[in-house]
């Protein structure tokens, strides 16, 4: 970053005999400045063009790190905020002598399924101790080696707000609040940024539905895709037939025309 | 731009199938409703509970499923103060037609109720066994089953019978993160 000392040194031995340099393309803010060519020198302006966004890039890179660093404190709570209320994750046996982790079905553990092998378990338990009681705990045991997943974007996360235990069908007022304040506290936060930091991973699509569901989604949008083009195809060429048989017998007309004159 | 035709379209098949409730599930649940209760509320007096109080003590069986092939059976045993309790001869048993299938917990298993709740309430909790899914839906297959335990409060006292009707329950529940 920062101006070029090389192409200031070239610059001095410019002449007016020396012939009007090829505009080289100007960067953008984000690239920092280029690496000077052989030929031709540029003039002053370009001198000029090139040392500003060698600024504009450290200014540029200055105002990314601090908004990193912003964004990494805004979403602390989500992630390794998360992690320091969830804890060690406890073992099969720990979760086997204490009834209080209540396993979740399979559906209700699509967000935390690696999709490989056998299906990975899912335990929840209520917090006593958060914010007005309403957390809680998870554990996810990986059904292959039977071990905690404690890292990765599978891994247990705490929830801010413990979805009801009746489910969705839980009308009760408690159970609305506590299905809503579970939907917008732990499961759109995932939607968006994931289950680790840095989880690139996956898509937006794929923490939403589940990558299992999005897959079959994609497979159902491309068999309709091929479907609409088949027909769209068929409809085409009907269309094609009907101008030329039209065509045809129009120009059948012309021709009987001229055989009468 | 038929990339983005493309994204676009897959966007709008996940919105249908998340529309549609592809992320829901059904979990069945075993449950003695009037003890089942005592979890959320910590109330030991209410007059639904006499049937399965003894010398103080509320005995509520607890089915717990802990793997998709398998769930525990427990007694989760509550007081307002510390009391060593017994249970033996447990046996579940279907009702109705299904009346022929049990599957008994005999051995003799004893605990304190020390942990605290709240409300100034304690429990215990005795594991009597494991039995598998199938097997319990196979009991519970008309909505019902029968839990009967022996339990005592004092080592002194005699053994009283307690007998429970465990209800099926299905919920539908959405996918959690």
């Amino acid at each position: 970053m920062g101006p070029d000392l090389r192409r200031e040194s070239r610059q001095d031995k410019l002449s007016p005999f020396v012939p009007p340099p090829v505009h080289a393309p100007q960067p953008s803010l984000w690239s920092s400045a280029p690496a000077p060519g052989p030929a031709p020198a540029p003039p002053a302006e370009a001198h000029q063009a090139t040392s500003s966004p060698g600024l504009l890039s450290s200014l540029w890179a200055g105002a990314k790190g601090v908004g990193s660093k912003v964004y990494h404190g805004l979403t602390d709570w989500n992630f390794e905020g998360r992690d320091a209320h969830n804890g060690k994750s406890p073992t099969q046996e720990e979760i086997s002598q204490d009834p209080s982790w209540r396993l979740m079905g399979p559906k209700e553990t699509i967000y935390h399924d690696n999709n490989r092998g056998a299906a990975e378990r899912k335990y929840v338990r209520d917090d006593p101790g958060s914010t007005l009681g309403l957390g809680g705990k998870e554990a996810v045991i990986d059904g292959d080696t039977g071990k905690p997943m404690e890292a990765g974007p599978y891994q247990a996360t705490y929830n801010y707000c413990n979805p009801a235990k009746g489910g969705i069908g839980d009308m009760s007022l408690g159970g609305i609040g506590r299905n809503l304040g579970h939907f917008a506290l732990d499961v759109i936060p995932y939607w968006f940024g994931g289950t680790v930091r840095g989880d690139e991973g996956t898509t937006f699509g794929q923490r939403m539905l589940g990558p299992e569901n999005y897959k079959k989604a994609n497979e159902k949008w491309e068999g309709a895709k091929g479907w609409v083009g088949d027909k769209l195809s068929g409809v085409g060429k009907g269309i094609s037939a009907g101008w030329h048989g039209l065509t045809d017998w129009m120009g059948g007309k012309d021709t009987d025309q001229q055989h009468d004159q | 731009m038929s990339s983005a035709i493309s994204r676009l379209g897959t966007w709008a098949a996940s919105v249908m199938v998340a529309l549609v409730g592809c992320n829901t599930d059904t979990r069945i649940e075993y449950q003695h409703d009037p003890t089942g209760r005592i979890e959320t509320e910590l109330s030991l007096t209410r007059p639904e509970l006499a049937p399965f109080r003894v010398d103080g003590v509320v005995a509520a069986p607890l089915f717990r499923m802990i793997t998709p092939q398998s769930t525990q059976v427990w007694i989760k045993l509550w007081s307002t103060s510390s009391k060593t309790v017994s249970v033996r001869s447990a046996l579940l048993a279907g009702s109705g037609a299904q009346s022929a299938q049990r599957q008994s917990f005999a051995t003799e298993q004893s605990t304190l109720t020390e942990k605290p709740a709240s409300k100034g309430v304690q429990y215990g909790l005795i594991l009597l066994g494991e039995l598998s899914n199938e097997a319990l839906a196979s009991m519970a297959k008309d909505g019902q089953a029968q839990f009967s335990i022996e339990l005592r409060v004092n080592p002194a006292t005699e053994y009283q019978p307690l007998r429970f009707v465990i209800t099926r329950h299905a919920t539908k529940q959405w996918a959690t993160h």
